[in-house]
């Protein structure tokens, strides 16, 4: 017998680790694991099929026409399916009603929420969505909220109450973004809080949108500025901490700093947000949704005009940044110049944008 | 009272002691043998995802109960996803090594990923931590020496959390789990050289670790938990 306590030790582990019991059980999610693998399958091949066909494109092509662009994701294996395929959250919580093409139901625990649904959380009640990523939000009591993309890019738009949200470290093409009536929140990998407060004339920006961050670093988009947040940090800067009312709710906020996601703090409270913003917001939404369904389902010509009539109608909006982004995108596989231009525009408007990488490189292709 | 079926031998069975418990369901046998199941997904077959998920279920099983032990929350979910992995990434598998082996590797990989995605509980070998229960007819001896075993198990994966996550791994997989360096390296995403490198100083960490608790040599010497 060795006295080599490394090994003993590793022997220790090793026959800890070894005792698996039994592994042949028929699973209970069986049948749910084999419908899952016939998708991947088929959809394995598909980008197998796409790929053969993008490298023959790309070989009549030649290197020039595709240098440095978009057709190098294209090439990539799998990367049209992954950056297409949704990526929803699991629903846990009691007092949720799901909104989706006019049918409002209440999901089980556990169901996956589609993209495009609306969460309405019941007053007392709260709910949290979490990702395979790791990604947690936690949705408060009295909140409603709009799933408005939900893939590689998540985008919910906060429409009333209070969220927090725990992110993943996020991929090169990932984003995680929420939106207010007059703000645009943009993490990467953080913790922080979100929500809908009664303007203060206290606060250093006007604004009914009050963000604590709790980890990382997020970063806020209002009035076509921009603004870093670190953790500890609140926004805007200067805000009264807000009160809590029993019969007349206003705010939920937590005491700085923020409570941990896994923890949010418990308010009954549903604090109205403006009207007049909240209409418009979803009014945007609804059309910034809109265009991703035309990307999606394959009509990048609508989903360009649909972009474009955003774009007129709300020019300082909390969307415009990202509907431009989109818009560029979309024109780049299918109108060059025109997305040469509207790169072009867009580091005009956003020098510093999350975008200006892609922008940069389509705004010098002729 | 003996029930007898019609057609049975009336006799009672010669051993009256209590039958061993029913065998839960079982995973029936897989209908393709390897080859024919990786050219159909190749091929991209649907009708391949039960044969596929049968012949592949007891080895990403094993490989996550084995890094996270039986109760953990996740893994479930993880057995799948490593499946679903398997078939993204077989246009990698070349047959220089038997199924298994490949399908153990790239569970082990999910399972490192997701380790290193969660919030909390972000340490290997998790739910083996904590306390099992005995089964009911462990004599009081053997429970006082599970007991230690699992406290020695506790001291030694506290040491285990003192050092270096990569090396820790490197550590694990390979000497504990039975990874080759190549694996090793294409779980943890790295380089051979870089697993080796993490594998030769993550002994080293580990062994200072234990130099410095005389009580865990203690135990050891005195084969308590071994």
């Amino acid at each position: 017998m060795t006295h080599d306590p490394l090994e003993q030790v590793t022997r220790l582990l090793r026959d800890a680790t070894s005792e698996v019991g039994d592994v042949e059980e028929l699973p209970p999610r069986r049948d749910e694991a084999i419908a899952k693998l016939a998708v991947a399958i088929q959809a394995r091949a598909a980008a197998d099929r796409r790929r053969r066909q993008m490298g023959a494109l790309a070989v009549a092509a030649g290197v020039l026409a595709v240098a440095g662009g978009g057709w190098a994701a294209l090439a990539h294996r799998g990367a049209p399916v992954a950056a297409t395929a949704p990526d929803l959250g699991r629903m846990e919580g009691e007092g949720v009603t799901v909104l989706r093409d006019g049918r409002a139901e209440a999901p089980a625990n556990g169901a996956r929420i589609a993209e495009g649904a609306e969460l309405r959380i019941a007053a007392g009640a709260e709910a949290k969505l979490a990702f395979d990523s790791g990604t947690q939000v936690t949705v408060g009591s009295g909140a409603r909220v709009r799933l408005v993309e939900q893939r590689k890019q998540k985008r919910f738009a906060l429409e009333e109450g209070w969220l927090e949200a725990k992110v993943a470290k996020l991929g090169t093409e990932e984003r995680f973004v929420v939106t207010t009536a007059d703000a645009e929140v943009e993490v990467r990998g953080t913790a922080f809080r979100l929500a809908l407060a009664v303007p203060d004339p206290s606060c250093s920006v006007a604004t009914p949108t009050r963000l604590a961050v709790s980890e990382g670093v997020v970063v806020v988009r209002h009035g076509g500025s921009e603004e870093r947040v670190a953790a500890g940090e609140s926004w805007p800067r200067g805000c009264a901490e807000p009160k809590v009312v029993a019969e007349a709710p206003k705010v939920a906020m937590p005491a700085s700093p923020v409570a941990p996601a896994a923890s949010p703090v418990k308010s009954p409270v549903r604090p109205p947000a403006p009207s007049v913003a909240r209409s418009n917001l979803s009014e945007q939404n609804d059309m910034f949704d809109a265009a991703m369904r035309d990307k999606r389902e394959g009509r990048p010509a609508s989903a360009v005009a649909t972009l474009d009539r955003l774009l007129a109608r709300w020019p300082e909006g909390p969307l415009a940044e990202s509907a431009a982004a989109e818009r560029m995108r979309m024109l780049a596989s299918s109108d060059r110049p025109r997305a040469s231009r509207a790169a072009r525009d867009y580091l005009a408007r956003w020098p510093r944008g999350f975008a200006r990488t892609e922008a940069e490189a389509l705004a010098g292709t002729p | 009272m003996w029930v007898v079926p019609e057609g049975a031998d009336p006799r009672p069975p010669a051993d009256p002691s209590p039958s061993p418990p029913p065998r839960s369901a079982r995973l029936p046998a897989p209908t393709l043998d390897d080859s024919q199941l990786l050219a159909s997904i190749r091929a991209g077959d649907p009708d391949a995802a039960t044969a596929l998920h049968d012949r592949l279920r007891p080895v990403a099983e094993r490989a996550v109960r084995r890094l996270l032990g039986h109760a953990d929350r996740d893994r479930e979910d993880l057995v799948q996803q490593a499946i679903l992995e398997v078939v993204t990434t077989v246009h990698r598998f070349r047959g220089d090594c038997p199924l298994d082996a490949w399908a153990s590797t790239v569970t082990a990989h999910v399972v490192y990923k997701h380790i290193r995605r969660r919030m909390t509980e972000r340490r290997i070998f998790e739910s083996h931590r904590g306390e099992d229960d005995a089964p009911a007819s462990v004599d009081r001896r053997s429970l006082a020496r599970q007991a230690s075993a699992r406290s020695t198990l506790r001291r030694v994966m506290a040491h285990l959390d003192g050092i270096d996550e990569a090396k820790a791994w490197a550590y694990v997989l390979h000497d504990v789990c039975g990874y080759d360096l190549k694996e090793v390296a294409q779980i943890t995403e790295s380089t051979v050289a870089a697993a080796q490198s993490r594998l030769v100083r993550g002994r080293r960490e580990l062994m200072e670790k234990l130099a410095a608790d005389p009580e865990l040599g203690a135990l050891l010497a005195n084969g308590e938990g071994t």
